[in-house]
């Protein structure tokens, strides 16, 4: 592995803080790579006008302006995971647990809480997209999309179900969790019951409106996808008000990420090394054939011409061929954890992951 | 003062010298008995105190959680990986057999191949548990990389019990300090070193309960080294006296001192641990001193009166109170150190008081008893080999006469003052100064182990425990109490002292992020009691076994503890951590929120606490000591000098020597702890036996002559000539602890060395200087 180049960082010295209901987080200098530690697995990245900013656990923003030769804590005054965060020009916002939304219009110097939690169950935003300083999208638990057209000072709920498409939610109130703590085998290890296959397509219909929504994407401020989980995909070309499912070809594997270059032309990616790609907005969407790996990936951008994955394991693929085919970078540097999200800005490809890991690439994945 | 009484005593010791002679040798057979009673050896229960809160913590919690008498044993390659067939079957066999090792908590053995450390498989059928690498090793390429991506994505394996380049696993035990037999631990893991290591793989074994092993290890070492310093004295000795009886009357009487010593720490049932070895060294050094205060006088008498009998007679009387109150105050400096709490100390203090203080038997009683059995010294031939003392001396006197005096008073002022600036801006470290242990040089074989391990696994050595005590069973499910672990996690990792920290909440995680497909946005806290409570139930379901989740929270889940690991136990970094997390916990039991009101964090168990709770001791007590050595030495003085200025002079020198101790080890980097501190404090206090044996002979000159200027000079050229040779002697004889391969040897040597040349500077210059100044009425009576 030549060339490696790891940029690992630590959080610094924290100022004793804490109340919950106090607003301000205290925060202090970031301490450089002189110390690396094993904190800050980070969730989301986003970069612009030379910027890095990296969201990750404890409402922790981290930014960089010097490519991450050294990073500064941005205050936020909150103690939620941060999953996902979107600049457009000076106009930042970052979502998380629970339904949170933070938005800055100062590059990140200050912070305010746009939106505490979403009421009810209280569902966590998993990516956020803003197309430009007003118009944006995000996505989470139990199918949530949320939209906003005044710069997050409002937004609006959205359902993959539209108005004729509300369905009984058959899977009734249990989490995942329990979900399989009934279906636990007793002590001798005697299995007791197995999905059957027949649920599935009743499933995916009905209850598409409670699926965990992972990505979007939007090319402009009408027309957009969104992807989750059990291979959910949704597309609308309305903002949002009116939504079409498409089906995946990999059928219920969860699809994590969904990048379109343009309203026809679009790639997903998800768990067990699921890509998938479509050239006409969606309508069909195929999948990949030569992907090396059987491990989640987790994001999928378009740089330069080149199509850029990450996932798990650290695992970075690329694909010149539109995503038919990909292969691991031939300099990819060695990184055992997970790596989440990844965005091309200005020349550079960035990706965030765990363990503090942020890796910066200025020339298409040559050097890291 | 009451001289009738002294010559009493010294004329029925003269007249009866047989029946002393038999009584001195009945109570020395007496206790030369006891001696094949003695046990040499260290007992690690002997180093905490008992009353300590953090001792009780530690006590309360450990059998659950653990965290000390750990030792680490590390399997490193140098090539390649460790997910291979060999390399993986070596951890498995080294697990193996520590479960068996003697005094070994077997429930506490972790590393991969336990059957405890579980993976995680979710399926549409449910969740289970099946061991990490147990029963089975893996065989074929699939099922290494199985393994290997298994390890990679659990946080509680990886980093902490294989590192994170995968060259190194980690195996851990704990042990019963009851029941530790040092040198069978010893020759156990160097049997396993022996075993696995070849070309490719390095074992590194470190932790406390080894280091003794290694201290014993040398043992017949420190035995030859001490045999050559006692060797070294006498050889001295008989150069400088070149008579055999002169020097065989010292030697006799210091081994008999030895002799009643070691039978009486026979007698209490105690051990001897190798570690304080230097401070019955420092006492048979002692009790040479006061045999050749002895003999000199006995010279010096015998020119005079020209009657051997009487010169002994004489001897004694003249040598009664010096002698006996340097004695007194010596025993009396060591039984001080009994006010610590720990029972180390308190053992060492018993004996080593008993020790000193038989020392009056042997220099009062059997001294002059078996110098009476001896022909008389040839004054002549004896006077001879001093010359080149003599010379010496002289210019010593000098150095202090007239106006010289304010010149060395001004000097030591100053001194004493920088001494106290110094102390201020680079005081002196509790506990160790060191990182490692500073027990034995850094290219030990276990200063290098150390290191090794803590480049891959940073501060799994010193693991500090924070308990969390629940308000009430279940508490732990609580998300709130949940979270707020995560926050002192993140709290506590802030500081550089720390290099990780471990608790349940991540274990919890790891198991919920399973839910979801290993999706790292699930990596969180569930939100709320009932659903943490379904993921604690199935982790206690699909093959798991009772006590597989001990070490991070208790069977009702009222109690569970943050593991902190520390860069290092050095007392700086102990006391910043410890502080640090005093600190975050007021604050935290000050706000009011969920949280504060479930739990309450308690400090401090684990290896960690307890260094704290040592060191915390001895800092709490150290100036208790010293002061109280002073004060006590200062009035034993008064009394045998009758007066209130001989203690306050006396103790000049002392007071002025425990800041240049001070700043020696601080300078040396030697931390205060439990084994420095006796030597320090010991070697401190004896130097104010030069002092009383040079007052008490000015006093008598000024008895004579009336000239305060003469007598001091008088007492400086006699008394003095003891005094330098005694230093010289102890000096030289320590030079040979310099070659131990125990370092701490080597630095108390080098230590007792220094503060001995400043005791002999102290004596002949400081204390004359002084008296010359303030001429203290008691002397001019």
């Amino acid at each position: 592995m030549a060339l490696t180049k790891v940029l690992l960082f630590g959080a610094g010295v924290f100022l004793v803080c804490l109340s919950a209901a106090v607003t301000s987080a205290a925060v202090c200098d970031v301490e450089t790579a002189g110390k690396i530690m094993r904190m800050a697995d980070l969730y989301g990245i986003d970069s612009t006008g030379g910027d890095i900013w990296a969201v990750g656990p404890k409402g922790m923003i981290f930014h960089t302006v010097n490519m991450g030769k050294t990073w500064d804590l941005q205050e936020t005054g909150i103690g939620n995971e941060l999953f996902s965060v979107s600049f457009a020009d000076n106009h930042g916002w970052a979502v998380g647990r629970f339904g949170v939304v933070l938005h800055t219009e100062d590059r990140g110097e200050h912070w305010e809480v746009q939106q505490r939690e979403i009421a009810d169950r209280k569902p966590s935003l998993y990516k956020v997209q803003f197309v430009n300083a007003t118009t944006g999208w995000a996505v989470g638990e139990w199918g949530t999309i949320i939209h906003t057209v005044d710069g997050g000072k409002s937004w609006t709920s959205q359902s993959l179900l539209t108005a004729t498409g509300e369905g009984e939610d058959i899977t009734g109130d249990e989490s995942p969790e329990e979900e399989a703590a009934l279906d636990q085998p007793d002590d001798e290890g005697i299995f007791e019951e197995e999905f059957i296959e027949g649920d599935e397509a009743g499933d995916a219909l009905v209850s598409a409106g409670d699926k965990f929504l992972y990505g979007l994407y939007f090319v402009n401020s009408e027309c957009g996808w969104v992807v989750g989980e059990s291979g959910t995909i949704g597309h609308t070309a309305d903002g949002g008000n009116t939504w079409v499912l498409q089906e995946s070809p990999q059928g219920r594997k969860s699809l994590y990420s969904v990048y379109f270059r343009d309203v026809e032309t679009g790639w997903a990616c998800g768990i067990d090394g699921t890509i998938i790609y479509t050239n006409d907005g969606g309508d069909t969407w195929n999948a990949a054939s030569a992907v090396p790996t059987e491990e989640s990936l987790y994001d999928v951008v378009l740089h330069e011409e080149v199509l850029w994955t990450v996932g798990k394991k650290g695992i970075i693929l690329s694909s010149a061929d539109g995503g038919k085919t990909w292969k691991f970078g031939d300099n990819n540097p060695v990184v055992y954890y997970w790596l989440i999200d990844l965005v091309s800005a200005e020349g550079n490809l960035i990706i965030a992951g765990g363990h503090g890991a942020v890796l910066i690439s200025p020339d298409g994945g040559r050097t890291w | 003062m009451h001289k009738n009484i002294v010559q009493s005593i010294a004329r029925l010791v003269v007249n009866n010298r047989h029946v002393c002679m038999i009584l001195m040798i009945l109570i020395t057979a007496f206790f030369g008995y006891y001696i094949s009673k003695i046990t040499i050896g260290s007992n690690m229960a002997d180093l905490l105190p008992r009353e300590n809160a953090y001792v009780k913590l530690d006590n309360q919690f450990r059998q659950i959680f653990g965290g000390s008498n750990l030792v680490l044993i590390q399997v490193r390659v140098k090539d390649g990986d460790i997910f291979n067939e060999e390399t993986l079957w070596k951890v498995r066999r080294i697990t193996d057999k520590l479960i068996f090792f003697p005094g070994v908590d077997r429930y506490k053995v972790y590393s991969i191949a336990v059957r405890k450390f579980k993976n995680v498989v979710v399926s549409d059928w449910g969740m289970q548990f099946p061991p990490l690498m147990w029963p089975d090793i893996p065989k074929s390429d699939e099922e290494m990389n199985a393994l290997r991506r298994k390890i990679f994505t659990n946080d509680m394996y990886y980093g902490t019990f294989v590192s994170f380049d995968a060259k190194a696993a980690l195996i851990s035990a704990e042990f019963f300090e009851e029941d530790i037999n040092y040198r069978e631990l010893f020759n156990e893991f160097q049997k396993i070193r022996s075993e696995e290591e070849n070309d490719n793989t390095e074992i590194n074994i470190a932790g406390d309960p080894l280091i003794l092993g290694y201290i014993d290890h040398y043992l017949k070492q420190t035995y030859v080294i001490m045999g050559l310093t006692f060797f070294a004295m006498v050889v001295l000795l008989y150069f400088y006296t070149r008579s055999f009886s002169f020097m065989l009357v010292p030697v006799l009487s210091s081994l008999i001192s030895a002799i009643w010593g070691i039978g009486f720490a026979g007698m209490l049932g105690f051990n001897i641990d190798p570690l304080i070895f230097v401070v019955p060294l420092l006492i048979t050094a002692r009790a040479l001193s006061h045999s050749i205060q002895f003999d000199e006088r006995l010279v010096e008498e015998m020119e005079h009166v020209r009657n051997w009998k009487q010169a002994v007679e004489n001897t004694i009387v003249a040598l009664f109170y010096p002698g006996l109150s340097g004695i007194i105050t010596d025993g009396a400096g060591i039984l001080i150190i009994a006010i610590i709490p720990i029972p180390l100390l308190f053992k060492l203090a018993l004996i080593c008081f008993f020790w000193a203080t038989s020392v009056v038997f042997s220099v009062l009683f059997f001294n002059p008893v078996l110098n009476l059995y001896l022909p008389p010294h040839d004054v002549e031939s004896t006077d001879h080999a001093r010359g080149l003392f003599d010379r010496l001396l002289d210019g010593i006197i000098s150095l202090s006469a007239g106006k010289n005096a304010w010149v060395v008073v001004m000097v030591v002022v100053l001194l004493v003052g920088g001494f106290f600036y110094l102390d201020k801006k680079f005081p002196l470290v509790i506990g160790d100064a060191k990182p490692g242990t500073p027990l034995l040089w850094p290219d030990s074989q276990y200063n290098t182990d150390e290191a090794r391990i803590n480049e891959y696994f940073p501060g799994v050595m010193n693991p500090l425990l924070v308990v969390v005590e629940g308000e009430k069973e279940e508490a732990i499910k609580e998300p709130a109490v949940l979270e707020a672990m995560v926050d002192f996690q993140w709290e506590v990792a802030s500081l550089s002292e720390v290099t990780a920290s471990l608790a349940y909440p991540t274990l919890l995680k790891t198991i919920q992020m399973k839910f979801y497909e290993d999706y790292p946005k699930w990596f969180i806290i569930p939100d709320d009691a009932h659903k943490v409570g379904v993921v604690a139930y199935l982790m206690s379901g699909g093959g798991a076994e009772p006590g597989d989740y001990d070490k991070y929270v208790d069977y009702e889940f009222k109690n569970s503890n943050i593991t902190v690991f520390c860069r290092d136990r050095m007392g700086t970094t102990i006391d910043s951590v410890i502080k640090y997390c005093e600190d975050y916990i007021n604050k935290f039991e000050d706000e009011d929120t969920e949280a504060s009101n479930l739990l309450d964090f308690k400090l401090a168990a684990g290896l960690i606490g307890l260094r704290h709770a040592v060191n915390a001791e001895i800092e709490k007590y150290r100036f208790t000591l010293i002061t109280l050595a002073l004060i006590l030495t200062a009035i034993f003085c008064n009394f045998f000098f009758w007066g209130v200025s001989p203690g306050i002079l006396l103790i000049l020198p002392l007071f002025v020597a425990n800041f240049f101790v001070t700043r020696y080890m601080a300078l040396m980097d030697i931390g205060l702890n439990i084994n420095t501190l006796p030597v320090a404090s010991i070697a401190v206090g004896i130097g104010v036996n030069y002092g009383i044996y040079l007052m008490g002979r000015v006093k008598e000159e000024m008895a004579h002559k009336k000239d305060l200027d003469a007598a001091v000079a008088v007492a400086i050229k006699t008394t003095g000539k003891a005094i330098t040779f005694t230093g010289v002697t102890i000096i030289l004889g320590v030079i040979t602890w310099v070659f131990s391969s125990i370092r701490f040897q080597a630095e108390m040597g080098i230590l007792l060395a220094v503060v001995t040349v400043f005791h002999l500077v102290g004596s002949l210059i400081l204390l004359p200087a002084v008296i010359l100044i303030v001429r203290p009425r008691f002397l001019l009576k």
